[in-house]
């Protein structure tokens, strides 16, 4: 019961994070393109912002799956 | 199966009893001949042109996996075959490269989308494959994504066009009763396995449902538990590795007990971490993977919500 209510805490801040991204791409980057450099720049800036968040996600995946093992294994 | 000897032994009973293996060759053709009838009622040129598509790399992925379960592939050269398999889409740019994101609406991505697309095949159907683990898991995990998909339709009927309401319903709901057929013989204790054939052909049919069917971040949601298990397992071994060539399995089973394996070396995999400071019996191992994969559809039904706002 307890392995199961970490890795639902472990989803739900997955989801969590994935949503606050959205609404930063949707509230602070694709206004930015306003002004006349439309289209391009902010295609590049979608497309560099979501590889940075996997970068990001995998890092932060990684220390959190090796907290978690030690916790469930102790 | 049985009768041609193609049997593989239920390793997390007591009694290690021989199961009947590779069911997923009945039920996936059964799937792709239901999607084929399909392409007589679609409501327009496009819906034809998707779904033919799906047709053709479901039966690549079909063909792929019979292969996998009679002469087995290397854990490297399946999922690159997979990507050749999953080419039509990029080939036949007939999806849609304007992603629904929650709060954002439909975004462009004209270029990196077909890239991307590609590989979703791949990631979903390998993910599928990982899971697959025991009695009916993979198979009520693909009802419960597929019943998602199907209620979600309703819910973005406003966002998206007729092609991909259709795809969506027709595909899920057609994978969703397939799939219940076939629980009926793999659910604890199982009768027959899925295979290769049945975890890929339900992870690919559920990639291409999302992109088809215009929901990709919906079921990325629905597939996180599919995506942490694959990635925790690829991340511990280093690599794409058989279970031939892991040192130590992620768990031992004690009179029909499952332990997590103490030893540092072993791979990380969602059974190890669920028993992990607690064994459990294969039962309780299968009910605590199904709730996390319905709270995961939960929380892709309740995403689906936030995809009609759009504050663009």
């Amino acid at each position: 019961m307890r392995n199961n209510s970490l890795l639902s805490v472990l989803i739900l801040s997955v989801w969590l994070i994935l949503l606050f991204l959205c609404l930063v791409i949707g509230y602070v980057i694709v206004p930015m393109q306003l002004g006349g450099i439309i289209g391009f720049i902010g295609y590049l800036q979608i497309i560099s912002s979501f590889i940075l968040v996997c970068l990001w996600l995998i890092g932060w995946y990684k220390s959190l799956d090796r907290l978690l093992y030690k916790v469930l294994l102790n | 199966m049985t009768s041609i000897g193609k049997v593989g032994i239920d390793v997390h009973k007591k009694e290690r009893p021989q199961v009947a293996e590779s069911g997923g060759i009945g039920f996936m053709l059964i799937y792709i001949i239901v999607l084929s009838i399909g392409l007589l009622f679609v409501p327009n040129h496009l819906a034809a042109q998707r779904l033919s598509i799906m047709i053709v790399v479901l039966f690549l992925v079909y063909l792929i996996g019979i292969y996998d379960d009679f002469k087995k592939l290397s854990a490297i050269i399946k999922p690159l075959i997979l990507l050749l398999a999953s080419l039509p889409v990029f080939i036949f740019r007939v999806a849609s490269p304007n992603p629904i994101l929650p709060f954002v609406g439909a975004t462009r991505l004209t270029i990196v989308y077909w890239f991307i697309a590609v590989f979703v095949v791949a990631i979903t159907s390998n993910a599928s494959n990982m899971l697959d683990v025991m009695n009916g898991v993979m198979v009520m995990s693909g009802i419960f994504i597929s019943i998602t998909a199907f209620i979600s339709s309703f819910i973005l009927e406003d966002q998206l066009p007729s092609e991909a309401i259709y795809i969506t319903r027709f595909a899920s709901l057609s994978l969703c009763g397939v799939l219940f057929a076939f629980y009926l013989f793999n659910k604890y204790p199982a009768k027959v396995f899925a295979g290769d054939t049945g975890s890929l052909g339900v992870g690919s049919a559920i990639g291409l449902i999302a992109i088809y069917g215009q929901i990709e971040f919906l079921l990325i949601v629905a597939l996180l538990l599919h995506i942490m298990n694959s990635f925790t397992i690829i991340s511990s071994v280093k690599g794409l590795k058989e279970r031939s060539q892991m040192k130590s399995r992620p768990v031992v089973v004690e009179d029909g007990i499952i332990h997590a394996n103490k030893d540092k070396s072993a791979p990380i995999t969602l059974v190890r971490l669920l028993v992990a400071g607690s064994p459990k019996t294969e039962k309780q191992v299968i009910q605590s993977i199904l709730s996390l994969v319905l709270f995961c559809c939960i929380l892709a039904i309740i995403t689906a919500f936030f995809m009609r706002i759009d504050i663009l």
